[in-house]
C-alpha cells in the first residue's frame, strides 16, 4: 500500500465534517487559486527556460509574418489584425483590439524526468480575474461570434467562456458558439483561447483571456423608430451608430464606460456625412422618438441642445441635428446587483422647411406600416409590432440560442418595450398575426407576461378563447403571446418568435368613444398611447401608428357630412383633452381643446379630413391610460350636388 | 436561483434542476475534482457522475446546503476515480495531501466510525485558521500555494502550520488510544 492510499481513510473520514466548516474554507476564487504561470515559471526553471524560448520564437516567427503582411492564424475572422510585436496575443473586433493576458497552463504529458508536472488550473487567470482594467472588447451578444483571435503565429485551441465571477461557463472549437452561449444576455464575462504548448520536456496548455461587455443589443432595441407626422416621410426604422456603452461591472461595483466612438457629440459634425444614419422630416410636423421613455436629446450644428417631452419635439426649426438617444439595457442579476448596460446611439435628423410644394390637391403616397416590419398582430382597431424573439436553429450545425422569447420579456423590468394588445376575453378570437413575406406562422404560445411559464398552445389562435374561458375571472389579466415564423438569414435557419404582451378584459371599453354628429354615430378607431397597468402600477408606453397610417390602412371609419350642414362633435363617456385635424395629405388644419378648430377646418371647405381626439380614460382596465380616437371626416360638396 | 428552489425542482422530478445545478455550481465542482484528479476530462465526468448522483438522491435527501452536499458528492466520485486511476502512482493531484495525511494514520481499520467522529471533534476544536487551513488542504485539496495566496501566508508558513496540525492530530489520536 503507498503512502497516498494509507492516507485515504482519514481524507474520506473528513467526510463527516459539518458543512459549515467545509464552507469556510472554501477559497474566494474557487476556479482561479491555482499559482499563477509566473510563479510556476519562477519554481520550475526547466519550464520556464523552455517557454521562454518558445515565446521568444513565437514573437520573432510572428514578427517576421507581420513583416510580410501575414497575421498569425485566427479564429473566426477573415482579415488580419495589426498586433503591436509586444503583444502576440491579441482579440480583434472592428476597431477595438485587446491584448491577451496569459492565464493558467497544464501538462497532459510527462515532463523529462518521467514525473507528471505539478500543473494544475484550467485556463482563467487569477490576474485577469482581479485586474481592475483588464483588456476589454465590448461588444453585442449576437456579434461575439465575428471575434477575432491573433495567436502570434501559433494555433489558436479550444476557446472558453466565463461568467464575471471567473466561474466556466462554457466552450467550443472557436468563437462561433459565444451567440447562443450568451443567450443575448449583457453582462460581464471572460473569454480564453487555449494555445498548445510542446516541447522536448512535456507537452500542455495554457490560456490567453480578455474581458467581454456584453451588451444585449436584441434586434429591435438597435433600431431606432423616428415617425414625424408630417407626410414627408414614413415611420422609419433604421440602425443607428452604437457610439458608446456604459456598463455596471456587479463585480466590483463600479461602472465601466467604453467610447466605442471617441468623439464627443459636437465632433460628429464633420463626419456625419457619411457615417450616420439620416432620417428626414417636415418642420410642421412632431418628430417623434416611438421607443419613448428612454433618454435622448437633439443637438444642432451650433451645440445647441433641445429638449423634449417623450410625445416628441414639435418645436425645431429646419436645419440638420443630431440625435442622441440613450437607453439602459437591465441585465442578469447577480449576488442581488442587477447588471447593466447604457447604450447611446446618435442618428441624424434633416428637419424641412415643411413647405408643400406639390400640386395642390395631389396626393403623396402615404406610409406604409409594414415597410419595415414584416409582421402585425391586429385586433379588431388596434395594432402591435411584435417584438422579435430568439431564433433557435434547426440545421443541427449551430447550436440553439434561446427557447423564443424576447428578451424583453425576460427582462420584465423594461416593460416599456413591449407592445400590447387589448382584447375582450369574449371577442379574442377576433386576434389576427399578418405576415408580410409569406412565411406561414407556426405554433402560437401564450406565456405569463412575465415569459416564466408557457400556458398554453396551438397551431393557430383558435385555443384562446377556450383556454381562457377556464380560467378565474374569464382570463382577465396580462399575458405574453408569441408566434413562431420560419428564419433563414443565411447563416442561421429555424425559428424567430415574434411575440405582444395580449392583455384580456371584460367588456368592450371602446362603447363609450361613439362619435355623435347630429343623429349620425360612428365608433372611431382607439388606441392607447400608454396605459397605467392596474396590478403593478407601470405606466407602460405603446407604440402606435400616425393617424394617416391608419387611415392609409383603412382603420378609420368614414363620418360624411355635407359642406352646408351643421355640424356640432359630440363624444359620450370622455372628457376631450385636445383635438387635432388633418388633411389626408397630412396638412394640419388646426388643433384645438374643443372641437373648434373641426368646425373651423371644415366648414363650407369640401374634402376629406381626418380627426384625431385625444383623452384620458380613467376606467380603462381597472387603472388610466391616454386614449387616442381617429376618424376620417368626409364633406361632401352640397354646391356641386345642388347643381 | 437559490437553493431551495433547486431542490424544489428536483423533488418536482424537473430535469432542470440539473441545469441550475450545474450553473450554480458546475465551476465549483469542476475545480475541486481537478484538484483531486488533474484531469480535465475525467473531472467533466466526475461532475457529470455528481449531478446524476444528485438527481438520484434527491429526494428523499433534502440537504441543508446544496452547496456543501454536491462538492461532498463530487469529491467522493473524485476520490473513487482517484482510486481507479492512480493505484501505485504519483501524480501531481491529491497525492501530496493524501501522503501528508498518511503520517497521521492510526493502524485501525479503514472505515472505523469511531475514528471519523473523532477527527470531526478534533477539526471542530481547532482554531478557526488553523481548521481553515486543514479542511482547505485535507477537504479541498488545495494546493499549498493557493491557500498561501488566499491567506496573505508565505507558501513556508502555511506548510509548517499544517505540519503542526498533523503532529497535533498524531498526538490527539494517541492520546485516545490508537497507535499512529
Amino acid at each position: 500500500m503507498s503512502n497516498a492510499e494509507k492516507g485515504l481513510p482519514l481524507f474520506l473520514a473528513l467526510d463527516a465534517l459539518p458543512e459549515v466548516y467545509v464552507t469556510e474554507a472554501e477559497l474566494p476564487d474557487t476556479p482561479a487559486e491555482k499559482p499563477s504561470l509566473w510563479d510556476r515559471i519562477n519554481t520550475n526553471g526547466w519550464v520556464a527556460a523552455a517557454i521562454g524560448l518558445v515565446v521568444a520564437l513565437g514573437v520573432v516567427v510572428w514578427i517576421v509574418l507581420a513583416g510580410r503582411g501575414a497575421g498569425g492564424p485566427g479564429i473566426a475572422g477573415t482579415s488580419a489584425p495589426v498586433i503591436p510585436e509586444d503583444a502576440p496575443y491579441a482579440f480583434v473586433f472592428g476597431d477595438q483590439t485587446a491584448h491577451a493576458v496569459e492565464g493558467m497552463w497544464w501538462y497532459s504529458g510527462k515532463a523529462a524526468d518521467g514525473k507528471y508536472v505539478d500543473a494544475d488550473g484550467y485556463g482563467l487567470s487569477r490576474e485577469l480575474l482581479t485586474m481592475s482594467d483588464p483588456p476589454t472588447i465590448v461588444l453585442r451578444a449576437e456579434d461575439t461570434a465575428k471575434l477575432q483571435f491573433s495567436g502570434g503565429g501559433e494555433t489558436p485551441g479550444e476557446v472558453n467562456l466565463w461568467d464575471a465571477e471567473g466561474e466556466y461557463l462554457s466552450n467550443g472549437h472557436d468563437f462561433s458558439f459565444l451567440p447562443g452561449a450568451l443567450r443575448g444576455k449583457s453582462g460581464t464575462y471572460y473569454v480564453t483561447v487555449n494555445i498548445a504548448r510542446k516541447t522536448d520536456s512535456g507537452s500542455g496548455e495554457y490560456a490567453e483571456g480578455i474581458r467581454l461587455l456584453v451588451w444585449s443589443g436584441s434586434v429591435n432595441t438597435h433600431l431606432m423608430t423616428m415617425a414625424c407626422d408630417g407626410y414627408d416621410t414614413p415611420p422609419v426604422a433604421m440602425t443607428p451608430m452604437l457610439t458608446s456603452v456604459t456598463m455596471y461591472n456587479d463585480r466590483n461595483g463600479t461602472w465601466i464606460s467604453k467610447d466605442l466612438q471617441s468623439h464627443p457629440m459636437d465632433k460628429w459634425w464633420s463626419q456625419q456625412e457619411s457615417t450616420l444614419a439620416a432620417v428626414c422630416c417636415t418642420r410642421d410636423g412632431s418628430y417623434r422618438v416611438c421607443d419613448d421613455g428612454h433618454r435622448y436629446s437633439v443637438a444642432d450644428e451650433n451645440g445647441v441642445v433641445y429638449t423634449g417631452a417623450p410625445s416628441g419635439f414639435s418645436t425645431l426649426p429646419a436645419g440638420t441635428y443630431l440625435v442622441s438617444y440613450s437607453e439602459t439595457q437591465a441585465g442578469r442579476t447577480v449576488g442581488g446587483k442587477t447588471e447593466t448596460a447604457t447604450v447611446t446611439y446618435l442618428i441624424r435628423l434633416i428637419v424641412s422647411s415643411g413647405e408643400n410644394t406639390d400640386t395642390a390637391g395631389e396626393t403623396k403616397p402615404l406610409p406604409d406600416p409594414m415597410k419595415d416590419e414584416p409582421y402585425l398582430f391586429v385586433y379588431r382597431d388596434q395594432t402591435a409590432k411584435p417584438l422579435e424573439g430568439l431564433l433557435w436553429a434547426t440545421d443541427g450545425t449551430t447550436s440553439a440560442s434561446g427557447d423564443g422569447l424576447p428578451d424583453a420579456v425576460v427582462n420584465y423590468s423594461d416593460q416599456s418595450v413591449l407592445p400590447t394588445i387589448r382584447a375582450d376575453a369574449e371577442d379574442v378570437s377576433a386576434l389576427q398575426f399578418l405576415i408580410r413575406n409569406g412565411h406561414t406562422p407556426g405554433t402560437v404560445r401564450l406565456y405569463t407576461v412575465d415569459g416564466s411559464r408557457m400556458l398554453a398552445s396551438g397551431s393557430d389562435f383558435s385555443f384562446l378563447p377556450a383556454y381562457l374561458a377556464q380560467q378565474p375571472d374569464g382570463g382577465t389579466g396580462a399575458y405574453f403571446l408569441t408566434v413562431e415564423v420560419p428564419y433563414n438569414d443565411g447563416t442561421y435557419s429555424g425559428c424567430m418568435t415574434e411575440g405582444i404582451r395580449l392583455a384580456v378584459g371584460k367588456g368592450a371599453p371602446l362603447q363609450k368613444t361613439d362619435v355623435r354628429i347630429g343623429d349620425k354615430v360612428i365608433q372611431p378607431h382607439t388606441d392607447y398611447s400608454w396605459f397605467c397597468d392596474a396590478s403593478s402600477g407601470i405606466i407602460m408606453q405603446l407604440q402606435t401608428l400616425a393617424t394617416e397610417s391608419l387611415y392609409e390602412e383603412g382603420y378609420l371609419p368614414v363620418l360624411s357630412i355635407g359642406s352646408r350642414e351643421p355640424i356640432s362633435l359630440h363624444i359620450e363617456g370622455l372628457e376631450v383633452k385636445s383635438v387635432q385635424v388633418y388633411g389626408i395629405d397630412g396638412t394640419r388644419y388646426g388643433s384645438s381643446a374643443d372641437f373648434s378648430c373641426v368646425y373651423d377646418a371644415v366648414q363650407g371647405r369640401p374634402g376629406t379630413y381626418c380627426v384625431e381626439i385625444n383623452s384620458f380614460d380613467d376606467e380603462y382596465m381597472g387603472g388610466s391610460a391616454e386614449l387616442r380616437c381617429a376618424f376620417v371626416l368626409d364633406v361632401q360638396n352640397d354646391d356641386a350636388a345642388g347643381q | 436561483m437559490q437553493d431551495n428552489e433547486i431542490i424544489a425542482l428536483y423533488f418536482a422530478r424537473d430535469e432542470a434542476a440539473i441545469r441550475e445545478t450545474q450553473r450554480a455550481y458546475g465551476a465549483l465542482c469542476l475545480s475541486l475534482a481537478m484538484r483531486i484528479l488533474n484531469d480535465r476530462s475525467d473531472s467533466e465526468e466526475c461532475v457529470n457522475d455528481t449531478w446524476l448522483g444528485v438527481w438520484n438522491s434527491i429526494p428523499p435527501q433534502r440537504p441543508q446546503s446544496l452547496r456543501a452536499y454536491v462538492c461532498k458528492l463530487t469529491r467522493r466520485i473524485a476520490i473513487n476515480r482517484w482510486q481507479y486511476n492512480h493505484a501505485g502512482k504519483r501524480n501531481a493531484d491529491v497525492t501530496v495531501p493524501l501522503e501528508e495525511l498518511a503520517e497521521c494514520m492510526p493502524d485501525t481499520s479503514a472505515d472505523d466510525p469511531a475514528l471519523a467522529a473523532l477527527i470531526k471533534d478534533f477539526v471542530v476544536g481547532l482554531e478557526p485558521d488553523d481548521r481553515k487551513l486543514f479542511v482547505g488542504r485535507y477537504w479541498h485539496g488545495y494546493a499549498v500555494s493557493a491557500m498561501a495566496k488566499a491567506y496573505g501566508l508565505t507558501q513556508n508558513a502555511v506548510s509548517l502550520r499544517l505540519r503542526r496540525i498533523r503532529e497535533r492530530l498524531q498526538t490527539y489520536l494517541n492520546e485516545r488510544g490508537y497507535r499512529v
